[in-house]
């Protein structure tokens, strides 16, 4: 066990345009044949003039990768790293990001935010003085996992409601369902706010597609069961994402999967 | 997979050849609580601070039997839980997280440094704390003839006790300036001895010695005191070595009420200490880590301090400060194989490069100063 975590090392990864559907998925691969998957930017820019901060390196350093790529859009990468992370420890997500307070999360519709912005103050990104908002909406895609779990504690301690834009492909639901699991109750109440995200992902959806889950929203109770498998606990369908594909760049070494 | 089958927690105590003293006690003794973790991979871990306490003696299931890579989850598990009119509680098992932050090195094969977050120095520059008070004729003459010494020895930076009142502060301060001269920096620490208006008055006395922080003039939760110092003296206040993660950043770090923030790993573990980091450098307050123990939560506040964000500006302190503790404790030299001491050529220690902390604790050592064992498993 200690020689496989110890030996674990990215070799490549591979970023997939899909550019029908406005989103991009990474692929990160490691010498012991796990693949790690995240949709949104990967730091693309920087890490083809310098492949080494992120090639060779564990997956485990995901947190030191995050700030060296910093300011560059890196949130799809992190995602992949931390879907590896779990898959090398055979541990969903939410079981390493955090502790996991619920295993459901109520999938909120964008009505409902409508409403909400008539009546709370609502902001998209960290605020410069925090009791200036009521309620926080950022993508994991954009903040990474590793910043989302900052945000979390920052929101909590502030008294700030989360309640995360999603769009994207079941990857980035996946990864956020995960973090949701983690955001401590706002109060102590029976019912206190929700916790719960915006959910984009219709039926006809063709992202929805790209994995074997549907993650469907439950109509009895209106939420989204956090994912059981290892790491984000998400299959991608290979043939799918080719049927997708409209360009894709690669790094390193990427062992070719039967599509 | 990995899983964690025991903790122990070791209380030591080791006596003193001399005792010492500071503005509110004596002390003719050292203390410790060591946390050691095991795991049925045969590796172990150790941390330095609390243990999880009761809760964890009522719940050994909240760390037994899980994979110390759960280590938020059981950080989090440990705080006690909302109740009433409270929010959740804070941390209450700093030295358990710091142990198994070891154990994920160990088991990764890589210095805690490299998976706590980006590391942007392997050396970092210490302060000197020592100083107290002992059984001398002339005290002003004991702590400048100390104070030489510790110059000598290479220290860039000194710390010592006030607190006496406020006429034998100024002269043992003066005293002390003059013997190490302009080029050293030098901090004060009164221990919580004074009440507001004492302290204004004081303060403004004390201004003229330049000195880099003023810790603890008043209690670390009177916050109306801190508001009004901070804007009646020009000398850089610094406090809060007992408070928790969740108080510092409520109550010093958003407002900036201080100007240096001193949480220990002892209370705050890596985990909390590692959001300390985080919302010092958004809100630019200075960390500078108070550290009063064995050399295992030296080597712990090495691998954080290599990744503590830099500040920026030209004239702030060098960032990676933090506590070097050189004041007597038999417990330092005895627990654990390594020493950290500082290079006398730059007055700085290099963070550990093993696995885990990189350090290998004493067994005999930590039997032999025992005074009380605790097992959970």
């Amino acid at each position: 066990m200690k020689a496989m975590l110890s030996s674990l090392s990215i070799t490549g990864i591979r970023a997939h345009r899909l550019d029908g559907i406005g989103v991009t998925v990474i692929e990160v691969h490691t010498g012991a044949g796990l693949v790690g998957w995240g949709d949104g930017p990967w730091g693309g820019e920087v890490l083809r003039r310098h492949p080494g901060l992120v090639l060779g390196r564990s997956p485990f350093e995901a947190e030191s990768i995050f700030d060296e790529l910093s300011p560059e859009p890196r949130g799809g990468l992190d995602m992949a790293l931390w879907d590896l992370m779990g898959k090398a420890l055979g541990k969903p997500v939410c079981e390493l990001f955090g502790k996991p307070y619920r295993r459901r999360v109520l999938a909120g519709e964008p009505e409902d935010y409508a409403a909400l912005r008539g009546s709370l103050r609502v902001a998209e990104s960290v605020p410069a003085a925090w009791d200036l908002v009521d309620l926080l909406r950022p993508d994991v895609g954009a903040v990474g996992l590793t910043g989302a779990r900052r945000i979390s504690y920052a929101c909590w301690l502030n008294d700030v409601r989360l309640a995360p834009h999603c769009a994207g492909t079941p990857i980035r639901l996946a990864a956020t369902l995960h973090w949701l699991a983690s955001v401590p109750p706002l109060t102590n109440a029976l019912n206190p706010p929700p916790v719960f995200f915006e959910y984009t992902l219709g039926e006809q959806s063709p992202a929805g597609r790209l994995t074997k889950e549907p993650f469907q929203a439950d109509h009895s109770d209106g939420c989204v069961a956090v994912p059981e498998g290892a790491g984000l606990g998400v299959e991608v369908d290979r043939q799918v994402l080719a049927s997708l594909r409209t360009g894709q760049i690669t790094l390193g070494v990427v062992r070719e999967a039967r599509a | 997979m990995i899983r964690i089958t025991g903790v122990k927690v070791h209380t030591l105590t080791g006596r003193l050849r001399q005792r010492f003293g500071w503005s509110v006690n004596w002390t003719d003794t050292r203390t410790a609580t060591l946390v050691e973790v095991a795991t049925d991979a045969g590796l172990t871990g150790w941390g330095e601070g609390g243990y999880g306490g009761e809760r964890l003696r009522r719940n050994p299931e909240l760390v037994i039997g899980r994979s110390p890579f759960e280590v938020e989850g059981i950080f989090e598990d440990l705080r006690s839980p909302a109740q009433a009119q409270q929010r959740m509680g804070p941390p209450t098992s700093a030295g358990l997280d710091v142990a198994l932050w070891d154990i994920m090195g160990q088991a990764l094969d890589k210095p805690v440094c490299r998976i706590l977050g980006r590391q942007y120095r392997q050396r970092v520059q210490p302060y000197c704390t020592a100083l107290y008070r002992k059984d001398w004729p002339d005290l002003a003459a004991g702590l400048a003839a100390e104070a030489r010494a510790w110059k000598a020895k290479g220290f860039q930076v000194l710390k010592m006790k006030i607190g006496y009142g406020p006429g034998l502060d100024v002269e043992i301060v003066r005293a002390v300036r003059q013997a190490i001269g302009e080029d050293v920096g030098l901090a004060v620490d009164a221990n919580c001895a004074y009440d507001d208006g004492a302290a204004v008055a004081l303060g403004r006395r004390l201004e003229e010695f330049n000195l880099m922080w003023w810790e603890e003039p008043i209690w670390a939760d009177d916050l109306a005191g801190y508001a009004r110092l901070r804007k009646a003296l020009k000398i850089p206040l610094a406090s809060g070595e007992t408070m928790s993660p969740d108080w510092l950043i409520k109550n010093y770090i958003q407002p900036r009420l201080v100007d240096i923030v001193q949480p220990d790993l002892d209370i705050v573990g890596l985990t909390g200490g590692r959001n300390l980091s985080h919302f010092c450098r958004l809100n630019q307050v200075r960390l500078i880590p108070h550290n009063w123990g064995t050399p295992i939560g030296t080597a712990a506040t090495l691998h954080w301090m290599s990744c503590l964000p830099p500040m920026p500006g030209p004239a702030a302190t060098p960032a990676g400060a933090f506590e070097l503790d050189q004041t007597e404790n038999p417990l330092r030299a005895a627990v654990v194989k390594q020493t950290f001491e500082i290079d006398p050529l730059d007055g700085c220690i290099q963070v550990p490069t093993r696995p885990g902390l990189g350090i290998d604790v004493v067994r005999e050592a930590v039997q032999e100063y025992r005074t009380e064992l605790l097992t959970i498993s």
